[in-house]
């Protein structure tokens, strides 16, 4: 009750006192990513009620066949739903991103009351209930976001039907509950961040120093994809389409936990061989990887993403120009569009996830940036060891991720049709780096302000 | 007036170690009620830990601190909490307050933490600044107010719950010497006034000078620890 008398007053000096940025920055990722969690359920919900009531001109054309291939709707419900778990990931790593952000610089005030006798619980449950918050203020606004734009889905066709603004509006329990889960999993967030820490009267802490990296997260690689493989040849998806699909989508969800475990550990091995270089900025870069690869693969992880789809979009058949039949057609003129807007989406998310994680670390490094000045180190050696820092994992993870993604589809049986081919996927790469490398540079005015001494004293 | 009497704050034996290094090594000391200390001693001699243990915000390895009746270093982590929350006043070196708090809401923490009604805890913080001279200021924020006021903003924090004790670490250690004296009249008056005891962590004689009592530790022993007559 005193805690919850108190984060109010807290919330207010925090505002007050200019950490308004800083805020601002965390709920506009909590914005971002209430929109795009209710635009993905509102996705899935509407093919989920496609396939209850069919569209007209889906039926039609098939003629008097119309009946027999609506039971094929199911697979877009599927594919859809594939899009949504590749999709959530990325996401919840961007309301993490967004939580963190909104915890930078509340080191200092928990410190101080536990000094006045807050206890533990206390500070804990005031840090939550702020990112809470902030988590429903940016979840709000999301919401009202996504309502605003449900018209321009017309614009976007599926099943040789535009998308309707009733189709994706969804119910309102549907709405309240995304909002609920976003609010639920920046607590759960922020809370987990804190449990890391320990906040004494005399400081923070974290709890036990960071350890590198264990060999068995790689294992999990090589695991993954000899399951895959021995996995494959039992797929009948000419047969068995729904329960293939159904596997196919959990595969992939489980290939991203791959990703996302594996890849910490290739930066921290990336570090080690970027320590080995003279130059101040790789050396600073690999050492800065080794402290801490797990928040190194955070700043990247959503460039992962796109280089899984970017793969994906390798592998991807195009029935469309050889096939008469037109189911198969629609459905691969679906999937095209399917991915290329899992693919838009995936760039938002991989944009505000790089701009939040980058201008958190530089944020979180204010004191050594300015020691650093003081000392007579050049501003531009820090902007030299960001793009070491940032772009090497990024092309790693962007590549990496791609090579498992063609090897992931590239296994799935062909229907016999020519592929996209790897001209998509280049592009979207190269877009990606492209993206990492602006959103470094937008910390850069960052960076200067950080380095500049702060303003006298009244004294 | 002074409520606190006969609440003394002891130390029995107390030990503590960090790895290799032994900060202190059975230190016994009592501090009687609205009594001045400092605690002197070259830099790592343990003087600063033996606050931090005094204050229930490090537990000795060995040996035990109550204060009055309340078992400071026996108790669990909330009791220690509570216990400074209710009985304690902290002034430290950097002020240690809330920079986002306009310095009335800095005063004001410790009594809404308590759970005081706001009008009482705001109250009684303006007339402490007032008291310290800050009336007029109680809207400016840490960074708006200079080293000196900051301090006073901090004594009246430590002081506006009416603790047993002040714990006071390096309190001038960032200030010139003119403010420094001038932070430390105010503490003493401060803490005469509400009838609390002081402790004070500092290596700085002149900051000694100000306090009846003078301990010196030196490799994690009491040294010396005389009483001084005539002290303002």
């Amino acid at each position: 009750m005193r805690t919850l008398r108190l984060a109010p007053l807290l919330l207010r000096g925090r505002v007050r006192a200019g950490h308004g940025l800083i805020d601002l920055m965390s709920v506009a990722a909590f914005t971002l990513s209430g929109w795009l969690l209710l635009v993905v359920t509102a996705g899935v919900n509407a093919f989920w009620n496609r396939q209850l009531v069919p569209p007209a001109a889906f039926l039609a054309l098939f003629g008097d066949h119309g009946a027999d291939n609506a039971s094929q709707l199911v697979l877009w419900t599927i594919l859809a739903a594939c899009a949504g778990v590749l999709l959530i990931v990325p996401l919840l790593t961007l309301g993490a991103a967004a939580a963190r952000m909104g915890a930078l610089g509340r080191d200092r005030r928990l410190a101080c009351l536990r000094l006045l006798g807050a206890t533990g619980a206390q500070v804990v449950a005031l840090s939550v209930i702020e990112t809470m918050l902030a988590a429903l203020v940016g979840a709000v606004v999301g919401t009202i976001g996504y309502l605003v734009t449900l018209p321009a889905w017309q614009a976007v066709t599926f099943q040789a039907t535009p998308l309707s603004a009733t189709e994706m509006l969804l119910p309102l329990w549907g709405i309240g509950g995304v909002v609920a889960v976003l609010v639920l999993l920046a607590g759960v967030s922020s809370m987990g961040g804190l449990a890391r820490l320990r906040i004494s009267p005399l400081g923070v802490a974290r709890r036990q120093p960071r350890r590198a990296l264990k060999l068995w997260r790689f294992v999990a690689l090589p695991a993954a994809v000899v399951a895959w493989v021995l996995t494959v040849p039992l797929l009948h998806l000419g047969r068995e389409l729904a329960l293939g699909a159904a596997i196919i989508a959990v595969a992939l969800a489980l290939f991203m936990g791959v990703i996302n475990l594996v890849g910490p550990w290739l930066l921290q091995l990336l570090g080690l061989v970027l320590t080995r270089f003279g130059r101040p900025s790789v050396l600073l870069a690999g050492r800065r990887l080794l402290a801490d690869p797990k928040a190194a693969w955070r700043s990247v992880s959503g460039l992962a993403f796109v280089g899984f789809t970017g793969g994906a979009l390798v592998t991807l058949p195009d029935f469309a120009a050889t096939d008469p039949d037109p189911l198969v057609r629609i459905l691969s003129d679906d999937l095209r569009t399917g991915i290329y807007l899992t693919l838009a989406i995936a760039f938002l998310v991989a944009a505000a996830s790089t701009l939040l994680n980058q201008a958190s670390a530089v944020l979180d490094r204010r004191a050594e940036l300015r020691q650093l000045a003081n000392v007579g180190v050049p501003v531009d050696l820090h902007a030299r060891t960001r793009l070491v820092e940032v772009v090497a994992p990024a092309a790693l993870s962007a590549l990496g991720s791609g090579g498992l993604a063609v090897f992931f589809f590239g296994l799935l049986p062909k229907v016999g049709a020519q592929q996209l081919g790897a001209v998509p996927f280049a592009l979207a790469l190269l877009a990606g780096l492209g993206l990492v490398w602006v959103a470094g540079e937008a910390c850069r005015p960052l960076v200067r302000s950080a380095v500049v001494a702060t303003g006298p004293r009244i004294d | 007036m002074n409520h606190n009497a006969g609440r003394t704050l002891s130390a029995h034996t107390i030990s503590k170690s960090f790895g290799d290094v032994r900060a202190l090594d059975g230190v016994s000391i009592d501090i009687p009620a609205g009594q001045s200390v400092s605690v002197m001693g070259p830099s790592g001699s343990g003087k600063s830990t033996l606050l931090h243990c005094l204050a229930g915000i490090l537990r000795p390895d060995a040996g035990d601190v109550t204060l009055g009746d309340d078992p400071v270093s026996l108790s669990s982590d909330a009791a220690r909490s509570r216990i400074r929350l209710e009985r304690m006043g902290f002034v430290f070196q950097d002020g240690q307050l809330l920079p986002e708090l306009p310095a009335i809401e800095n005063v004001a923490l410790p009594l809404l933490l308590q759970g005081r009604p706001r009008a009482e805890a705001f109250g009684r913080a303006a007339d402490w600044l007032a008291w310290l001279g800050l009336g007029g200021l109680e809207q400016r924020r840490p960074g708006q107010l200079s080293g000196g006021q900051e301090h006073r903003v901090a004594i009246a924090r430590a002081l506006v719950a009416r603790p047993a004790v002040v714990m006071a670490d390096e309190p001038t250690g960032a200030l010139d010497q003119a403010t420094g004296a001038e932070v430390m009249r105010v503490l003493t008056a401060a803490t005469r006034e509400v009838g609390s005891s002081l402790v004070v962590v500092t290596h700085d004689q002149a900051v000694a000078d100000w306090c009846e009592r003078h301990v010196q530790i030196v490799d994690g022993r009491v040294h010396s620890d005389r009483s001084v007559a005539g002290v303002a």
